[in-house]
């Protein structure tokens, strides 16, 4: 974390605040950085104080991080991936269950529950060994998991649990993730990786920005830019005139690859629908 | 209470060596008691006509609210407790009313460790060894701290959590020789084995326990598996080199045949959950390895559940003795595997004697005992293109957890653990290896398994094979067992009690509702007064800390819904934190 020192004189913060407002995940511009904040600002992202005390009642100054996929069913279902290729469901438990790492399903958020400081907790890490994730899915991957925790419905009964039979309590919802529109009546973890993702859409409805978004690949790959992974142009450039190329990428896509671009793994997709990444994939190499 | 010639003679005894006072059975000096692991004691004042009358005499808030598995220690009339994560280490004067501390001995531990060990910030005890207490910091690194004056004396640094390595197990001394190994079969780590020097905590030898020869100290002419044959075992038996990532973590328990001058001890799972990512054996994961001490020299390995499907780790303690098999007396080493069957192996050569299922079991039809090797049913293997597998018995904690250890009484030659009576259903999922985050891909709800009653403590004769007598509790019984010369056990339950047994009939003695799930292990020493008394650590946690996360009551921003398998613990625990002491 940039140490609060670093704090820029007066005039020169209320200048690069204005900038920073500007400054979101935005794909088109900013899909590349893997910092929050604009390059030339040293001023700490992210900082909202209306949880924490305030000496004296005073508000430090802080820039501001914008959420350009708020309401955006989309970008939570992208999260969701994230969420287990991620292996964040391996210390949260499935669907934020809870299990070493807290509860992320309970309402509750011991770093401050805006999008923004949800945002800092993924992208830089916490104390207690939340590692940070900034360095390997970006902005535009942190925010994916944003709006996937914030889409989890939380129960009703949060503070009381009762073992006696009241009319008063209300039976606790499962462990289940209103996204997926999963049933959930069972107690137990959902198998969120064995879900599909949506299924077969005619190829008329929908373009390659559509399925890259809501399948989870803007979360590391931008068309003309490298995010974490290559820049989709690049692999273009780099398989277009290899025989079975369609059928070599759609198979590491399936399974995971690492090596080739870096030393970041991708990881495996198995849950994709074939003829979405045939297509897909199909789009990709015919980008010039 | 103090008695002037008892302190003479505890003097005259220091004056002679700490070894002779420290050896004698009114101390406690290492975690199993001693070196076979048997977790017995000599002391024969508490027994089954006056146990009735054991009531508590001191207690001790640890502050601390992380799991409390292990047991303190007894040496010298001093009680020495390390606590979770921050893994304080108290010093209490048992010659003083009321029992105050010495001294207290506070590390600074990264708290970055709490969220790297898969399963609570747990500590597995302490070592005493030459006027030092050793034990292992939740953050990777071993300590050796000075036994009179809380000083520290050094620490290494042997485990990496930016690797997915933790340290929670208790430190094993023999021959000047302090051996540890890490935890991380949950981050896919390569697993491994150290021996440090006692007197400066300097690495002498490293042995991994999955890999080639050279690195898993497999010498020709010294390593002699009974059951496998040729070299490169453990690099050969993982497709695509899975060993790199492959688990094998050293979170159990170690035991020592001075004779033979082997230490025994057992390997964790695998890694990922999902085995069709590694094909093959997987040596020497859910193995038990014998090693020599002075240099980590691998003299025989055998794995319990080769390719593990079920995250059947084998860290379970491996208690030494002497058993008749087939008219011969044996050296033997007897074990009770999560996967559900208990082991009876020679200690010398690791030939198979006996394997008895003690708990349900479905994964498997028997054991070989020609091959050592499992007869798996073939409808229960796991992995990501099998979908959902269910009704796998034991679950994946185990027909008994490994933090829960086994006792054995010399007298009435039976094994006393605790079990936990549970199944599951198991859905394996592809997994990508990103440093410093789990490494699993498996979702396995738990039930009960047949009875309806979660878990029991056992008083099983391995020599037959068979239960004698078996108490069934509610819960998935978690602590770990002692057993005495008064012919009584003791063992505490998740639900909170602590309870005496007989040991020859199971007949309830006496029980005491501590203040929170038990999950360490109770001791026993001989007080400065002369007298008997039985110590034990209160506060739930390990893996029921997770899974039964309701039980936290200390973080507002972690409120969870109860586990449906132990959907009514919460009424009887919350987490805790206590040091009891139970006397006459």
């Amino acid at each position: 974390m940039v140490p609060r020192s670093e704090l820029m004189p007066l005039a020169l913060l209320a200048a690069l605040i204005a900038a920073l407002m500007t400054v979101s995940c935005d794909r088109g511009r900013n899909a590349g950085a893997l910092s929050p904040t604009n390059e030339q600002s040293s001023v700490p992202p992210s900082i909202r104080y209306e949880d924490h005390l305030w000496a004296g009642g005073i508000e430090p100054l802080g820039g501001e991080l914008h959420n350009s996929h708020t309401v955006d069913a989309e970008s939570a279902k992208a999260g969701k991936r994230l969420f287990t290729s991620m292996n964040c469901d391996g210390c949260h438990g499935d669907a934020g269950s809870g299990w070493v790492g807290p509860s992320l399903a309970d309402g509750r958020w011991r770093y401050g529950a805006r999008d923004e400081e949800i945002f800092n907790s993924i992208f830089y890490g916490r104390p207690k060994g939340m590692p940070a994730y900034g360095g390997v899915i970006g902005s535009e991957g942190v925010w994916m998991l944003v709006n996937y925790l914030k889409s989890i419905r939380k129960p009703d009964t949060v503070p009381t649990q009762s073992w006696i039979e009241t009319s008063a309590v209300a039976p606790q919802p499962a462990r289940n993730d209103e996204t997926s529109g999963d049933a959930g009546s069972s107690d137990t973890r959902t198998a969120a990786t064995v879900s599909k993702s949506g299924m077969g859409l005619a190829r008329g409805e929908v373009n390659l920005d559509t399925l890259l978004r809501r399948d989870g690949c803007t979360a590391c790959h931008g068309i003309d830019r490298k995010v974490v992974g290559p820049a989709f142009r690049d692999v273009a450039a780099k398989y277009r005139q290899q025989n079975g190329a369609e059928q070599r990428l759609v198979n590491s896509t399936k399974k995971g690859s690492e090596g080739v671009w870096g030393s970041t793994p991708m990881p495996p997709n198995p849950a994709m629908d074939d003829q979405d990444l045939h297509f897909i994939v199909k789009q990709i190499l015919s980008l010039k | 209470m103090i008695r002037p010639h008892y302190i003479l003679v505890s003097t005259l005894l220091f004056g002679l060596g700490t070894i002779q006072a420290a050896e004698s059975d009114g101390n406690w000096t290492m975690p199993a008691k001693d070196y076979a692991a048997t977790r017995y004691s000599a002391l024969a004042e508490i027994n089954a006509n006056n146990a009735r009358g054991l009531h508590p005499v001191w207690t001790f808030s640890t502050g601390v609210l992380g799991g409390h598995e292990g047991q303190p220690l007894v040496v010298n009339n001093t009680m020495y407790v390390v606590t979770p994560w921050p893994n304080t280490l108290y010093a209490f004067d048992l010659t003083q009313q009321g029992y105050p501390l010495k001294w207290k001995y506070r590390p600074d531990v990264s708290p970055n460790a709490i969220g790297v060990a898969c399963c609570d910030s747990i500590n597995r005890g302490a070592f005493y060894a030459e006027s030092k207490i050793i034990y292992n910091l939740l953050d990777g690194r071993t300590v050796a701290i000075d036994a009179a004056t809380g000083k520290e004396i050094w620490q290494a640094h042997v485990a990496n959590m930016a690797e997915g390595e933790t340290t929670p197990m208790a430190p094993f001394v023999v021959k000047n020789v302090v051996i540890v190994g890490p935890s991380g079969g949950e981050f896919g780590i390569h697993g491994w084995i150290k021996g440090l020097d006692l007197n400066t905590g300097k690495v002498l030898w490293q042995a991994y326990n999955m890999g080639a020869d050279a690195d898993v100290l497999a010498k020709p002419g010294s390593f002699r598996p009974y059951y496998d044959k040729g070299a490169e075992l453990a690099r050969d038996s993982w497709a695509h080199d899975g060993w790199r990532t492959g688990g094998g973590p050293v979170w159990g328990w170690i035991s020592y045949d001075p004779q033979l001058d082997l230490i025994y001890y057992g390997t964790g799972n695998p890694a990922p959950y999902n085995p069709e990512q590694r094909e093959g054996d997987n040596k020497w994961t859910n193995s038990v390895l014998a090693r020599r001490p002075s240099d980590g020299t691998l003299i025989w390995a055998f794995q319990f559940t080769p390719h593990d499907n079920w995250d059947y780790d084998a860290t379970a303690v491996m208690i030494l003795t002497e058993m008749k098999i087939a008219g011969r007396s044996r050296k033997v080493l007897v074990t009770f595997n999560k996967n559900g069957y208990q082991y009876t192996l020679d200690r010398a050569t690791g030939e198979l004697l006996a394997a008895k299922a003690f708990v349900p079991v479905t994964w498997a039809q028997g054991i070989d005992m020609k091959s050592g090797r499992p007869i798996v049913d073939p409808t229960k293997l796991t992995g990501a293109s099998k979908g959902t597998v269910k009704n796998l018995c034991p679950s994946l904690e185990g027909g008994v957890s490994p933090a829960s250890p086994a006792a054995y009484s010399p007298r009435t030659k039976l094994f006393y653990t605790s079990t936990t009576n549970m199944c599951m259903d198991y859905t394996a999922s592809p997994v990508r290896h990103l440093k410093g985050t789990p490494f699993i891909g498996v979702n396995a709800p738990y039930y009960s398994g047949p009875g309806g009653n979660l878990g029991s403590f056992l008083a099983w004769d391995a020599a037959r094979g068979k239960p004698v007598w078996e108490l069934k509790e509610p819960y998935p019984a978690w602590s770990g067992a002692l057993v005495t010369a008064g012919d009584v056990a003791f063992y505490g339950t998740l639900d909170g009690w602590f309870k005496t047994v007989d040991a020859r009939t199971g007949k309830l003695l006496s029980r005491f509702k501590v203040g929170s799930g038990v999950v360490g292990n109770p001791i026993t020493f001989q007080g400065p007064d002369g007298k008997q008394y039985v110590a034990v650590y209160a506060g739930i946690g390990g893996d029921w800390f997770l899974i039964a996360g309701d039980v936290r009551s200390d973080d507002p921003a972690d409120v969870r819904a109860p586990a449906e398998v132990v959907k009514t613990l919460g009424r009887y625990t919350s987490q805790g934190g206590i040091v009891w002491i139970f006397g006459l």
